[in-house]
């Protein structure tokens, strides 16, 4: 009998004992792709391909085949829109920053989108120490661009010299000074436009949620931690106040509002459905105007759209004069560009010599992605965000790690909406769209991760015992987070 | 309690960002139109660095009156144009490299290099591609059109600032530039802009021209780094029929002059240069000449018929006419910084 034994074993090699080493790994790449080292992308993709093999050797026989079929419904929308991104004339722009390695857009992305999907099946991964990682690493981040920036310039430089320049390489800078800062991009420190460096501790004040629902008494480290980080995003903005950024962390305040309300009075189901409608129903009527009036040499109802815009004084201001939506105007004109016989030219995309990014990714995906690439975006972010709701609705993580999820996803692409810089050195044409930044890639993470909770045949899949009792999801309720430890 | 010391500590923190804000890049900050102005004297550069400046009594300069060193050309192989044989002896390249052209780093197809671009000390050290002077670094050896946003225009008074970094070696030393009377100039007559045409107000007519060759004395002043300051080096050369507001010809770039020296005779080292400055004195009678007469032309041209169709150079306001050098680049070829 115990020979039978012996020789099963041997010849079965059970990977689920390597459950604790895999999630320390990925919670090792999850701080190396939130620290956001921009031009190593291909290095982010070479990690994600590791990383998701040594996941799938370790959760191939438990995980849950009806779970994964639902899951490749927002998978596959993500390599489709690599694939086309890669595929797309913008990445043949000399400035575009994966240059000749255009197919690593795809990988990187549906790797290490998969991994948060297969990490989640596994017991000994915390979302909690997940997310505690995700911002010490922004907070790092954060804190040398801060010191960086502040090393060259001076708090509020923005405000004390307005309209001053620097000399740059024999000429004089194209912005001014306050629209510069420091930061760490690649390797090196660069001169990065302000809106660059704005995102990310605009995403580490986000770090504000967790305070609402820890004790300090109970979890003084961790506490203590999201609470520097808190300060540390708010001085970082502080010192380099902009317009630009005040509108977009305005916008931020929003959404943590409307996170924390949603989480501490249990508001769920109709309310949130209310919201949500509202909010999409806004920003497609006022996207559908938009495309309207953008075009040009329209007729019929785009003329009628086109007049009645520019009859009317405030949605002239709006629409037309305005240069926030100019850029988008420009991005759409070019898209729909036709040759002498008609025929649409810029459909899969054009580059950065055309016409300038928007800083708005959902328009700068017409130029990086082309028309289908936008479509394969917008379905993927429809499934991902219905399924963050559902997490949201019916998890049992507790409602501290819920609201930080749903905080960091929607801020992001709230932020990354409006301000979001994809040419961020000021002395180079280098081109960052979205899908290279690194809380993109961690928003895609934490989003499958929430598919994976959010469906009901998770709990079917069970691994190694957890590595420490608090990292057992557990029970919806406040408070539960008072034996919170960083230990991993 | 403890609540209380975090806060303090979290206050610590922030007044030690206060502390970090060393403000580096503030000490050039300029306005978007600065040098960058149609009138010769808005455009003078005339920055001096206190540690060098040796006419002021802030300077950290070690030697206080060095001996120029006036140099000799056949000695020391000075050359005023690329080419010559002075300028092949100290360039061992100089077969690769062509002159005329700065815009490319690579005449494709010709494996030949421009000269400029391939020397540029920005591309030898990034130090050289922050500040003003920046514009003397970037391989731009011509105006190309880019008038005022090219070069860095000086009076006689010059110049002098220092290097972020210190030269390690160097085989020669050379600059390029060429020099240029005011040719118009735009003043506030009671409260309009008018713009003078300097040739017509001065020829009376719009026949005849701005044209004419002038001699300079050229002295450059090194400084060397040691351990209590800066050891001043000057350094004067004579070049005399510089070619004057000729036409631009991208061809021969015959206003331009390159002016270089080798390293290692009468100047036996310039190991440690940290800065730099460049005057020079005029060696003939032009610019004298016609500021003397400004007066005497007012009053000639207030009754000459032809400017009564071009009225706005029939009067010269806004004082002397200028006359500047005009720098494009300063090259230290192949050298190393520390």
């Amino acid at each position: 009998m115990n020979d039978a034994v012996k020789t099963s074993s041997k010849r079965k090699i059970n990977f689920s004992a390597f459950a604790n080493v895999v999630v320390f790994f990925t919670l090792e790449v999850l701080a190396f792709i939130a620290f956001s080292l921009g031009t190593s992308y291909i290095l982010y993709s070479i990690l994600s391909i590791v990383l998701l093999a040594f996941l799938l050797l370790v959760t191939f026989r438990q995980i849950n085949k009806d779970g994964l079929a639902t899951y490749a419904f927002f998978l596959f929308p993500i390599f489709v829109f690599g694939l086309l991104s890669a595929l797309s004339v913008f990445t043949q722009d000399p400035a575009f920053a994966l240059n000749g390695y255009g197919f690593f857009i795809p990988i990187a992305m549906t790797c290490f989108a998969a991994c948060g999907y297969f990490v989640s099946s596994i017991k000994a991964f915390s979302i909690s120490k997940a997310m505690l990682v995700i911002y010490s690493a922004l907070a790092v981040l954060t804190l040398i661009n801060l010191l960086a920036t502040m090393l060259e310039f001076t708090p509020f430089y923005t405000l004390i010299y307005r309209g001053r320049y620097i000399f740059y390489d024999g000429a004089i800078s194209e912005v001014p000074i306050s629209q510069m800062a420091f930061a760490l991009l690649g390797f090196s420190i660069s001169e990065v436009s302000l809106e660059y460096f704005s995102l990310f501790p605009s995403l580490l004040i986000t770090a504000i949620i967790p305070l609402f629902f820890l004790k300090f008494k109970q979890n003084k480290t961790v506490f203590s931690l999201y609470l520097g980080y808190t300060i540390l995003g708010f001085i970082a903005l502080l010192t380099t106040v902009s317009k630009m950024t005040i509108i977009s962390d305005v916008l931020l305040f929003i959404l943590v509002l409307l996170v924390l309300l949603f989480s501490k009075l249990h508001w769920k189901g109709k309310v949130l459905k209310i919201v949500a409608i509202v909010f999409a129903s806004l920003f497609a009527i006022g996207f559908i105007v938009m495309f309207f009036n953008s075009l040009e040499n329209g007729g019929g109802i785009f003329k009628i759209v086109h007049d009645f815009i520019a009859g009317n004084s405030l949605l002239n201001r709006i629409f037309t004069a305005n240069g926030l939506v100019d850029k988008y105007n420009k991005i759409l004109n070019q898209l729909l560009t036709t040759d002498t016989n008609g025929n649409f030219i810029w459909l899969f995309g054009f580059t950065a010599t055309e016409v300038s990014p928007s800083n708005s990714w959902f328009f700068d995906n017409f130029m990086t992605s082309g028309v289908f690439g936008f479509f394969f975006f917008i379905f993927f972010l429809f499934v991902g965000v219905r399924r963050l709701l559902k997490y949201y609705r019916e998890s049992s993580d507790n409602m501290k790690d819920k609201a930080m999820v749903v905080a960091f996803i929607l801020c992001f692409f709230a932020y990354s909406f409006i301000n979001y810089d994809a040419s961020p050195l000021i002395f180079s044409k280098f081109l960052m769209p979205i899908y290279l930044s690194g809380p993109f890639l961690i928003a895609l993470f934490l989003l499958s991760y929430a598919i994976y909770q959010s469906s009901s045949t998770a709990k079917a899949a069970v691994l190694s015992e957890p590595i420490a009792p608090e990292a057992k999801p557990t029970a919806n309720k406040e408070g539960a987070d008072e034996n919170e430890t960083i230990s991993l | 309690m403890k609540m209380k010391r975090f806060l303090c500590k979290s206050l610590l923190l922030v007044m030690v960002f206060g502390l970090t804000a060393c403000g580096y890049s503030l000490n050039e900050l300029y306005y978007g139109d600065s040098y960058n102005s149609p009138n010769f004297a808005d455009n003078y550069y005339k920055v001096w660095d206190d540690d060098i400046n040796y006419k002021g009594s802030k300077n950290k300069i070690t030697n206080s009156n060095p001996e120029t060193i006036v140099l000799d050309k056949a000695t020391d192989y000075v050359f005023t144009k690329f080419g010559e044989d002075n300028f092949n002896l100290v360039e061992p390249r100089h077969d690769d490299y062509v002159y005329i052209n700065d815009f490319t780093e690579e005449i494709t197809g010709e494996d030949l290099y421009p000269y400029g671009p391939n020397n540029n000390l920005s591309d030898i050290n990034d130090s050289f591609r922050y500040g003003y002077m920046s514009k003397l670094f970037d391989g731009q050896l011509f105006c190309d059109g880019d008038y005022e946003k090219a070069r860095v225009q000086i009076d006689t008074s010059g110049f002098g600032r220092t290097f972020s970094k210190e030269l390690y070696s160097s085989t020669y030393f050379a600059i390029s530039f060429k020099t240029s009377i005011e040719y118009r100039r735009i003043v506030d007559v009671d409260g309009q802009d008018v713009e003078i045409d300097i040739s017509k107000w001065w020829n009376g007519s719009n026949v005849g021209s701005l044209v004419h060759d002038c001699g300079i004395n050229l002295t450059i002043n090194f400084y060397l780094k040691n351990a209590h300051g800066y050891e001043r080096v000057p350094v004067s050369y004579e070049i005399a029929d510089i070619p004057s507001n000729g036409s631009e010809d991208p061809l021969t770039r015959a206003n331009y002059i390159l002016f270089g020296f080798e390293i290692g005779h009468s100047v036996p080292s310039l190991d440690r240069c940290a800065g730099i400055s460049i005057e020079y004195t005029y060696t003939d009678a032009y610019l004298d000449n016609i500021n003397a007469q400004i007066t005497a032309k007012n009053e000639s041209n207030a009754t000459n018929a032809y400017f009564n169709s071009n009225e706005s150079s029939r009067h010269l306001y806004g004082g002397p006419i200028q006359h500047s050098v005009l720098l494009y680049e300063v090259l230290f070829p192949t050298s190393i910084w520390h």
